[in-house]
């Protein structure tokens, strides 16, 4: 039996994928889905303590699994944080239309994602969840 | 009158009652009376005169005519009260009348009366003959016909003006005399439509069948009231389609009916087709502006578009190439020769401004779409805000001069990205001075705009590239030489721009430079 994860990352790119998993650092256990189709069934089997949300994804994008989660109430209690590319004010005001928990535009410097990251998860996650040891800021 | 009537011939007093049954007489001796008393104080100028041109006698009226009495005018001649240039005036007929070919000499001529005044007089002179049939005198009468040819000359004149007047119209001047039913009209014609007054029939009707079909409705004189006024189609005798103007006013009698109705028909067809012309001109440039007013708009709109997709899906790779270098420096960093490490270093920088230049183009696309959220405010405490941000670590000295400033009404984070460029472009420019100097003042214009200038005492630029300066991308100096991108001062002109103001710059090689633009000022009316 795998442990449930303290994070779901819904990312399609496996490189981004990768980078936001080093930047959590090895304290976050982390699972990602690469298809948004399945994120919702993962959501619920996995009851995961954070999902962290792609929107540009190929399919089912970030958008479309927000509002599929929203339709399920079991799910209202898991935070979903969009992580994205995109700081168009327009795809904020959407995403938090669609009942999002928060919204993170991804830095280009690996040092800021890191540190952006860590602050995310020190809110939904709890201080104790993770270390600051490993990966320096 | 002078020549003497037979004796037996009755005259009736002009306002004796003419008697019926037997024709009235009158003693011989009381006609005498009555020809003299006629003569003597009758209204009509009368002077016997001799051959030689001596007044003999004259009357009353002649004396009153021509200012003399009659016992000063017996030592006259009638030249010396006749214009000089008409002394030879009548000769002629005088001397015919005293050869018996004519019984009455006219003729008009000037005199000059005693008191200067000009007069023109219609003269009769009669021959006066004695019981034998001798020449005796000559008896004239003078009628001052002077207010009469002023009169008539007037007339000519006005005759004349309205002559040339028509002539002058390049139409047709008309009256119509609604009694008759007939219509005069002017030569005009001849040019309006190629007929002369006497070719067309003086009526309505024949002017009538001359309009086009379709404007008949327009063209009816009984309907007219105080003005007429249409515009219709006429064929000209060579066929073609004219169209005129015709314009009247109508006089009424009492009751209201028309008693006269005097008007004027130009030819309006060359004016109507450059009408035509112009405002067809003016839709058709109308319709220009238009198409390329949308098509800027479509171009400006997909430009956007196009630099904000373009700095998002560049970020996503680029964040790959800065993570991984990243990760890569964390994982084998302390492996790597100080060469490798170095190359390390390059990507990682290289990557972090490409991420910077991106995040500012983000932001100049943003700035002509966002709705502007005007406020007033003080643009130095804005300036002073940023100036605190941008002060660098020592050792490098940087003395802010940040003035009073007249308050503005513009949006607050804009105005904040306006001084970030600006003050930060000062710093960049003027880092090799210790200290640098940026000043910031500012005035109150007459246009209700308020002007702000930041200069420096950096290394400037020529002049003649100051226009390249708010394009994107554009620097005036080598890359490398001082960091950082053309786009902040693209976003500064965007910015000013959507606030209604201008942007300028002005600089010397060497000797500083100076950037000024212009915000609403918060007094002035909006």
């Amino acid at each position: 039996v795998i442990a449930k994860p303290d994070v779901l990352l819904v990312e399609d790119d496996a490189c981004e994928a990768e980078l936001v998993v080093r930047a959590l650092g090895p304290a976050i256990s982390v699972e990602t889905v690469g298809d948004g189709a399945v994120a919702i069934a993962r959501m619920r089997e996995r009851r995961p303590r954070l999902v962290l949300l792609d929107l540009k994804m190929g399919g089912r994008t970030g958008f479309d699994v927000l509002a599929e989660a929203a339709q399920h109430r079991d799910l209202a209690s898991t935070p979903i944080v969009v992580l994205t590319s995109s700081s168009d004010p327009r795809d904020v005001e959407r995403a938090y239309a669609l009942g999002a928990h928060g919204y993170v535009v991804k830095p280009i410097a690996h040092a800021q994602l890191t540190e952006r990251l860590r602050s995310v998860a020190t809110h939904w996650l709890g201080g104790a969840s993770h270390s600051r040891a490993g990966i320096g800021a | 009158m002078v020549r003497s009537p037979p004796a037996t011939t009755p005259v009736h007093a002009a306002d004796a009652p003419v008697g019926r049954g037997a024709p009235a007489e009158l003693p011989a001796s009381n006609l005498a009376r009555a020809r003299d008393l006629v003569f003597e104080q009758g209204p009509v100028a009368l002077a016997l005169i001799d051959w030689d041109g001596r007044i003999l006698h004259a009357n009353r009226a002649y004396e009153q005519l021509f200012g003399w009495s009659s016992t000063e005018l017996r030592t006259m001649s009638f030249l010396d009260y006749t214009h000089p240039d008409d002394a030879d005036v009548g000769k002629r007929e005088v001397q015919a009348l005293r050869r018996g070919e004519i019984e009455v000499a006219r003729f008009e001529k000037r005199y000059i009366a005693r008191d200067g005044r000009r007069i023109r007089g219609r003269v009769d002179v009669f021959a006066v003959h004695d019981s034998e049939g001798r020449f005796v005198c000559t008896a004239g009468t003078v009628h001052d016909v002077t207010d009469l040819r002023e009169a008539e000359e007037a007339q000519r004149r006005k005759e004349q003006l309205f002559q040339i007047a028509a002539g002058a119209i390049y139409g047709v001047v008309w009256e119509w005399e609604p009694a008759t039913g007939t219509i005069w009209r002017s030569d005009g014609l001849r040019q309006l439509l190629g007929y002369s007054p006497d070719e067309l029939p003086p009526t309505a009707d024949a002017w009538r069948e001359l309009v086009h079909p379709d404007d008949l409705p327009h063209v009816d004189l009984r309907s007219v009231a105080l003005r007429y006024e249409s515009e219709y189609r006429m064929r000209h005798r060579d066929g073609r389609w004219i169209t005129v103007w015709d314009r009247a006013t109508v006089e009424s009698d009492a009751s209201g009916s028309p008693t006269r109705v005097v008007g004027v028909t130009v030819d309006i067809t060359e004016r109507r087709l450059a009408a035509s012309e112009v405002r067809r001109a003016n839709a058709e440039l109308e319709e220009r502006v238009a198409e390329r007013t949308a098509e800027l708009v479509q171009a400006n709109r997909e430009l956007e578009a196009f630099t904000y997709s373009v700095s998002h899906d560049l970020r996503a790779p680029l964040r790959h190439v800065a993570g991984f270098a990243e990760l890569l420096r964390q994982r084998s960093g302390d492996s790597l020769d100080g060469e490798s490490r170095r190359y390390l270093d390059v990507v990682l920088d290289s990557s972090a401004r490409m991420g910077d230049l991106l995040d500012r183009l983000l932001n100049l696309s943003r700035l002509g779409r966002m709705p502007l959220q005007s406020v007033v405010l003080d643009p130095a405490s804005t300036a002073r805000e940023v100036a605190r941000e941008l002060t660098p670590a020592p050792p490098r000295a940087v003395e802010w001069r940040i003035g009073r400033l007249p308050a503005v009404h513009a949006d607050y984070a804009l105005v904040r990205i306006v001084f970030e460029n600006l003050l930060a472009n000062a710093l960049k420019y003027s880092a090799a001075r210790t200290p640098a100097i940026v000043d910031v003042r500012g005035h109150r214009r007459d246009d209700g705009f308020v002007e702000i200038e930041v200069e420096d005492n950096g290394v400037g630029f020529e002049m003649r590239y100051a226009d390249r300066l708010f394009g994107v991308f554009e620097r005036l100096h080598p890359s490398g030489e001082y960091e950082g991108w053309g786009v902040g001062l693209a976003s500064v002109h965007r910015i000013v721009v959507r606030h209604g103001g201008t942007v300028a710059a002005r600089s010397e090689p060497g000797r500083g430079a100076t950037f000024s633009f212009t915000l609403p000022a918060a007094d002035a009316p909006r």
